[in-house]
């Protein structure tokens, strides 16, 4: 057996390896019939796996951030760089072309980050749970998503990744790390990372008992298995902890406006005063029922030049 | 308390739809009631999503597309879906980009009538 199979960090028992689970038969009785369209996974959330010849060239779910979000939200890509690649590449489907030539990213970077989207989608909808899947043949022509992978990966070698995440994942279970866990951090993170523990002190900074794992990825852009293994290794350490968190802790919880009136309606009502607006605003010296009109030099000029009228009828 | 179970409210909102993050109710006027809110100031998101409200259910009558739905805003970072709970209330909803807005839209729908529910009647008891 392993020895720490909790972190991560060995091999899982070949028996986990050898069931694909439900999203892993779905993709190779597909990909082995050459589908070239859209397979639409149903479940909680689910996603969408799109196939070229049997190839997998994308794949998007709610459960895991998709490229987009792993280039912006980390800042592998600027929101600039990202904008004008976008207007100039996506209508014609080359945004992947402009990103690249714009010096925004560089195309081995690019790759990696769209395939792992890819592996992450998949393994989020299985981890998350999946009810069925309706395939559509679209053809080889129709449209893709932003960002796809040409020619595409091939569904035994995104099977084979996907067991072993499961399988992976299954282990961390016993550390109460799961996909609806909301793990909490012991106490918060001190101190400035160390460049190869960016990703660790960032998801420790996330967690603070309201993020699931998924939440914590999209917030960080980073994929799913990346945070759940960190929050593995973190509960192992005993630095964050996943039970059930103290009562929702955080203090917004307990929001109700603090001056409500004892009014008769249960709902709050405003009160004259209340909103300490005119702290906010820049004191005025208009007076309140005073003309709205700033007396400016060029209004008291034309008044001086509008013979024979009384400045309060001028215009 | 009818606090709370607006609170329940909100939390299973959270728990249900992928990709949602905080929530707030307020009156349509802007003042907040219940909130299940992380980063953001819920009195300012409260004020904000009534003129969102307003803005919206104006715009959808001015142009003759009938009764609001909802009004929902597309950002780099996510969404802000604002509700009308009946005649008095609002729901905002900040969710991430990932979120999935199809189960949003059929989740929201029966927490909305819960929500008006909860408000009217305690509006009702005073």
């Amino acid at each position: 057996m392993n020895g720490h199979p909790s972190l991560g960090l060995s091999t899982p028992s070949t028996a986990a390896l050898d069931d694909p689970g439900p999203v892993g038969a779905m993709l190779l009785e597909h990909g082995q019939a050459g589908l070239s369209g859209v397979l639409r996974v149903a479940g909680t959330p689910g996603g969408t796996v799109f196939l070229r010849d049997g190839l997998v060239v994308a794949a998007s779910t709610p459960a895991s951030p998709g490229p987009e979000s792993l280039l912006l939200r980390s800042g592998r890509v600027t929101e600039e760089a990202w904008n004008l690649a976008f207007t100039a590449g996506a209508p014609s489907g080359h945004l992947a072309g402009e990103l690249v030539e714009r010096g925004a990213i560089g195309t081995a970077g690019l790759e990696v980050v769209c395939l792992s989207a890819i592996f992450d989608a998949v393994f989020a909808m299985q981890l998350f749970g999946v009810e069925g899947a309706e395939p559509e043949n679209t053809g080889p022509h129709a449209l893709l998503p932003p960002l796809p992978v040409l020619p595409g990966v091939p569904v035994p070698r995104l099977v084979r990744d996907l067991t072993r995440r499961m399988a992976m994942t299954a282990g961390w279970r016993d550390l109460g790390v799961t996909a609806h866990c909301r793990p909490f951090a012991v106490r918060p993170p001190t101190g400035a990372a160390l460049p190869a523990e960016r990703v660790r002190h960032e998801v420790l900074g996330k967690s603070n008992g309201r993020r699931t794992p998924r939440d914590i990825a999209f917030a960080l852009g980073q994929g799913l298995y990346v945070v759940m293994r960190e929050i593995a290794s973190l509960a192992d350490e005993g630095l964050v902890e996943t039970g059930p968190p103290p009562a929702h802790r955080d203090a917004a919880d307990t929001t109700t406006p603090s001056e409500t009136p004892p009014g008769p309606a249960g709902l709050p009502q405003r009160r004259r005063g209340t909103s300490k607006v005119n702290q906010v605003l820049p004191p005025t010296t208009r007076p309140l029922l005073g003309p709205r009109v700033p007396l400016s030099p060029d209004l008291i000029l034309r008044e001086e030049h509008t013979p024979g009228t009384d400045s309060s009828d001028a215009g | 308390m009818q606090n709370a179970l607006l609170l329940t409210e909100l939390h299973a909102l959270r728990d249900q739809v992928t990709g949602v993050m905080e929530s707030a109710v307020a009156t349509v006027d802007g003042l907040l009631v219940a909130a299940d809110t992380d980063g953001v100031q819920p009195e300012v998101v409260s004020a904000l999503a009534a003129a969102t409200l307003g803005l919206g259910k104006r715009t959808g009558h001015e142009v003759g597309m009938g009764e609001l739905r909802e009004v929902v805003i597309r950002c780099r970072g996510g969404y802000v879906v604002v509700y009308a709970v009946g005649q008095i209330a609002l729901l905002a909803v900040l969710a991430d980009e990932g979120l999935d807005v199809s189960r949003l839209h059929i989740e929201s729908r029966p927490a909305v009538e819960r929500l008006n529910t909860l408000l009217t009647q305690a509006q009702s008891r005073n």
